[in-house]
């Protein structure tokens, strides 16, 4: 028996329902109407008032049902930038029924706090689907822009004051989607060649170098693209990148000590601007850190191991 | 409250072209219980904002100009309204006012919060026309105009939906409503009104306290509302309304003898006649053994009097129904009828009254000295010519049938000494005169006589056994008292009209106001399936008036009584109410919020067999598979390994194998509704 009570409570949905500011103003409507039936002594009139009582009763359990049923998930896409809103998909399966007018919020991490109203509170309106009427259905949402760093969207609302405007009803999912948010590339500062280790000589080497066409070798996830041999490929369907005889990629260091400024979040940002700069241009390039080093590489899983380590840099105080 | 910061702020012409349309709807009857400028007024003010929409009008909003424009309107609407009804607020124009500010509102409504504010207003107005009718037509059309305000509501909210879809969720809506509100309208405890202000309307025409022969000069007081009351019975008979219903219990009586005793006159000047106080007296009344009763419920429109009007002529007080007569056999409740009321009335219709005393017989002989001399002479040349008062009267009716007298609805209008004008010169007239006429002939040969005023016929339904007496039925007659034998009703009116007392007035009023049947060269059929059909819609409009208009507070407690409660009050009310209210909204909550069941039978009884296996611990996780679900199943039950594996080796097959045999399904069913699992002890 007590299982059974169990499951039935991890089956249960929790949903919330209020009046919404129209639905106060339609009780007080009620009101004055009964009044109005009673010093009448009208029938009808009591008839209409009893007939909207009923119906907005009936309002809330449309309003539950719109609700109920749902099932969602939602990940994060693909880690953006600071100042960019963030895209997460979500993952929604209902049963045959249409849905309408489900207003999506996300919650804000920031807001965590013990007064139960502001828990409540702390939700940020993302966009409102009209119609659902998949059984499962994808959407993307766009988070507000945040900060750089590691984020967690905690849960979703979802709520509609479907089908009157009078209840407004909500329920939360516990999503848990980490997202990552990188610095906001910014700054004037040139690729700092002539520092670090990187030799002087190198970057000559590098762009003559590259003409001594050696081969192909197949090609391995997270090399550049620019390296791929696309005609080869056209050809025969199988990916490489071509090798150069004698090539010797400079190396250049992207070093926190090698941005001119003293602001913390600046010398981040312009750090971020040298790691896109570099990977645009395909440097092997490596990056010293007050919290590490990250040796010389070049390619996508380096490039966003470099952006992961600055947008995970601590503060400063 | 929860801010919703995703709906739209700004609305969409759609929806406020839904929004007038509805508006207009609930309004429209207004149109006719208004005075023409509220009419016009609210057309304008639509009017203004359609044009806004197809012309591209600007809007009040726009400029300060139209602001200005807007607000001298309202202003001037405002001033109507007390220049019409005053500075008192009561319904009419209290609703004047709501329609024309409603109207207002519709022409700046930008935001949603305005539209649901116009909604609200709007089904405002719909209850509003229920305080000036309550018929039939009124409600269907305040159905529609709900239903057309629900649907505004579900379209702001709802924008994708298209104008099918909305109605059609509004209609359930409503119709999903319907129980609960049955609920309430029955059981819901009522309170009797008023708890403010003036609230009995539409009293329509009723029987005049005192009769009025020809045309009485304005006797200068005026502003009394009892000279205000003072009519005719001819102009009664110009109405179509209701009088009273009357259910007869089992039998009843013949046509010729439906006469209803309304007020009785005594004192005349000639040409007005008034009744006396007769109060400190009760009648005396001698019936045969054999004679019949009748016992019935009549069912009275309110008239704002006291009045009951019984069969001629009333042998008990009403039952529960507080009541008294006076001696001239007049019966009046102890307090006016202001709204619809039914009393139980039981009557003999042979009957022998005040026989052996009287003490009103100087009343009944009273005449104004120096008027009617051409009427003094006929009645003693009568007299002289008559054995005894019998003959006399019997003389007098032939005079009546044998010179040219004729019975119309539109006699001419008479001057001076009305009776002698009546009897010698027009000669037409109505049962006014010829009661006043033939009580004046009796009095002038020393019989005491009376008028007696009141209703005489009444339209039998056969479908739902109704008896419907209306205004037009409204007649008068004439009383004579004779030693031995008492009160006897005499009508002259038949001595002229026998069809107005044996067929009723229907055959005598103008052809237009009879009905199809009358008419037209229609065939038989049409007129049986006229009267027919005509004869339903009468029931089904009694049946609206007894069970839905006029359920209040008494209906409910005598419901209760039906239902065998031997004292119900509120606090049995209340009780039963919250009872069958939490009944119905159990239901409904349990019918709509019932798990929507997977529609395929395979993945059902999958799903039974997880719970099953679930009530002896074995908890399925949302991802897991079957095969894993098995081998933890076997591990924990192990005696029933072979089933377990028969059971997921079948879902297997169903599920991934691409096998869709019917008899398929059925094993898998049949072995999973098999399935005990024995928790090993």
């Amino acid at each position: 028996m007590q299982s059974a009570l169990r499951s039935w409570r991890r089956q249960r949905q929790r949903i919330f329902i209020l009046p919404t500011r129209a639905g106060l103003g339609y009780a007080v409507l009620l009101i004055v109407m009964w009044l109005g039936a009673i010093n009448y002594n009208n029938s009808l009139a009591h008839m209409l008032t009893f007939l909207l009582v009923s119906l907005a009763l009936i309002a809330m359990t449309h309003s539950v049902r719109n609700l109920r049923n749902i099932e969602l998930q939602a990940q994060g896409l693909k880690p953006v930038f600071a100042g960019e809103p963030v895209p997460i998909q979500i993952d929604m399966k209902t049963d045959e029924r249409t849905r309408y007018q489900l207003q999506f919020a996300g919650h804000r991490e920031s807001s965590n706090s013990l007064n139960p109203f502001k828990w409540m509170r702390g939700f940020e309106p993302l966009q409102t689907l009209d119609e659902v009427s998949e059984r499962r259905q994808f959407a993307t949402l766009q988070l507000p822009p945040r900060s750089r760093g590691q984020h967690t969207l905690a849960r979703l609302r979802v709520a509609s004051t479907f089908p009157l405007g009078l209840f407004y009803s909500w329920q939360y999912f516990s999503v848990d989607t980490k997202i990552l948010v990188y610095p906001h590339p910014e700054g004037h500062q040139p690729l700092p060649f002539n520092t670090g280790q990187g030799d002087q000589s190198a970057l000559s080497a590098e762009t003559s170098g590259r003409d001594d066409f050696a081969g192909l070798k197949n090609f391995r996830p997270g090399e550049p693209l620019h390296g791929v041999a696309w005609k080869a490929l056209a050809r025969d369907d199988v990916m490489r990148s071509k090798q150069f005889q004698g090539q010797h990629s400079p190396e250049i260091w992207l070093a926190w000590q090698a941005v001119e400024t003293s602001d913390h979040e600046q010398r981040i940002s312009q750090l971020s601007r040298w790691v896109i700069d570099a990977h645009a241009q395909g440097l092997f390039f490596g990056m010293q850190l007050p919290t590490e080093t990250i040796s010389p590489a070049y390619g996508d899983v380096h490039y966003h191991h470099c952006l992961r380590s600055l947008a995970l840099l601590p503060y400063a105080d | 409250m929860q801010i919703n910061k995703t709906q739209p702020s700004s609305l969409n012409t759609a929806s406020v072209y839904w929004l007038m349309a509805s508006l207009t709807v609930a309004a429209l009857p207004h149109f006719i219980y208004q005075p023409f400028w509220v009419g016009l007024i609210f057309t304008a003010m639509m009017g203004w904002r359609l044009m806004h929409h197809l012309r591209h009008w600007p809007l009040p909003a726009a400029s300060r100009r139209f602001k200005l424009l807007q607000l001298s309107l309202a202003g001037l609407s405002l001033a109507l309204t007390f220049a019409t009804y005053g500075l008192t607020i009561g319904r009419d124009a209290g609703t004047a006012l709501l329609v024309m500010m409603l109207a207002f509102k519709v022409v700046e409504t930008h935001s949603p919060r305005d539209f649901y504010l116009c909604c609200f207003l709007g089904l405002f107005v719909v209850i509003t026309n229920f305080f000036f009718s309550e018929a039939i037509w009124m409600a269907a059309l305040m159905c529609l105009s709900v239903l057309a305000l629900i649907s505004c509501l579900v379209q702001i909210n709802t924008p994708v939906m298209t104008s099918k879809q909305r109605l059609r969720l509004s209609g359930k809506l409503l119709l999903q409503a319907m129980p609960l509100m049955l609920v309430l309208f029955i059981l819901f405890p009522r309170i009797s009104g008023p708890l403010w202000g003036q609230t009995v309307f539409n009293i329509p025409s009723s029987m005049p306290e005192r009769m009025t022969l020809g045309e009485v000069p304005s006797t200068g007081t005026t502003g009394a509302s009892d000279e205000m009351q003072v009519g005719k019975i001819s102009q009664l008979i110009q109405s179509d309304e209701i009088a009273f219903r009357v259910e007869f219990a089992d039998e009843r009586p013949p046509q010729s003898a439906l006469y209803w005793r309304g007020p009785v006159l005594w004192e005349t000047d000639g040409t007005r006649w008034s009744p006396i106080d007769t109060s400190d007296q009760t009648p005396t009344l001698h019936v045969a053994e054999d004679a019949p009763v009748y016992q019935y419920v009549s069912t009275l429109e309110a008239h704002n009097k006291r009045w009951l009007f019984p069969l001629d002529f009333p042998s008990e007080l009403p039952a529960g129904t507080p009541a008294e007569i006076s001696g001239d056999g007049l019966l009046q409740s102890r307090d006016k009828i202001e709204r619809r009321q039914s009393v139980e009335l039981t009557s003999h219709t042979r009957y022998v009254l005040n026989p052996d005393e009287e003490p009103h017989l100087s009343a009944g002989l009273q005449l104004p000295a120096d008027l009617h001399p051409q009427s003094r002479r006929l009645a003693s040349r009568l007299a002289d010519e008559a054995d005894d008062d019998g003959a006399y009267i019997e003389a007098v009716l032939d005079y009546y049938r044998q010179q040219d007298f004729v019975y119309t609805l539109t006699p001419p209008a008479l001057q001076g000494d009305t009776i002698d004008q009546f009897l010698f010169e027009s000669r037409a007239g109505f049962c006014e005169h010829y009661a006043a006429s033939f009580t004046v002939l009796m009095r002038a040969a020393g019989i005491p006589a009376r008028v007696v005023t009141g209703y005489q016929g009444g339209e039998f339904n056969p479908v739902d056994e109704v008896m419907t007496v209306r205004q037009r039925d409204a007649h008068a007659w004439a009383e004579v008292w004779l030693p031995v034998q008492g009160w006897i009703r005499i009508d002259p009116t038949a001595a002229v009209s026998n069809q107005r007392v044996s067929n009723g007035i229907t055959e005598l009023l103008p052809p237009s106001r009879q009905g199809v049947g009358g008419t037209s060269e229609a065939s038989s059929e049409i007129q049986q399936l006229w009267k027919s059909v005509n004869q339903h819609w009468q029931a089904v409009n009694n049946a609206w008036d007894m069970w839905v208009v006029d359920y209040g507070p008494q209906k409910q407690l005598d419901l209760l009584k039906k239902l065998g409660f031997s004292q119900p009050d509120w606090r049995l009310l209340t009780l039963l109410f919250a009872a069958a209210a939490i009944t119905v909204m159990s239901l409904i909550l349990l019918l709509m919020m019932r798990q929507y069941r997977d529609a395929d039978p395979v993945s059902r009884s999958y799903e039974l067999f997880c719970r099953k296996l679930a009530r002896v611990g074995v908890n399925k996780p949302q991802s897991e598979g079957p095969e894993s679900l098995a081998r933890r199943a076997k591990r924990h039950l192990p005696a029933q390994a072979a089933e377990i594996d028969d059971i997921i080796s079948r879902y297997i097959a169903l599920r991934y194998r691409n096998i869709r045999h019917e008899e398929d399904k059925l094993m898998f069913k049949r072995a999973v509704r098999r399935f005990r699992p024995k928790q090993k002890s």
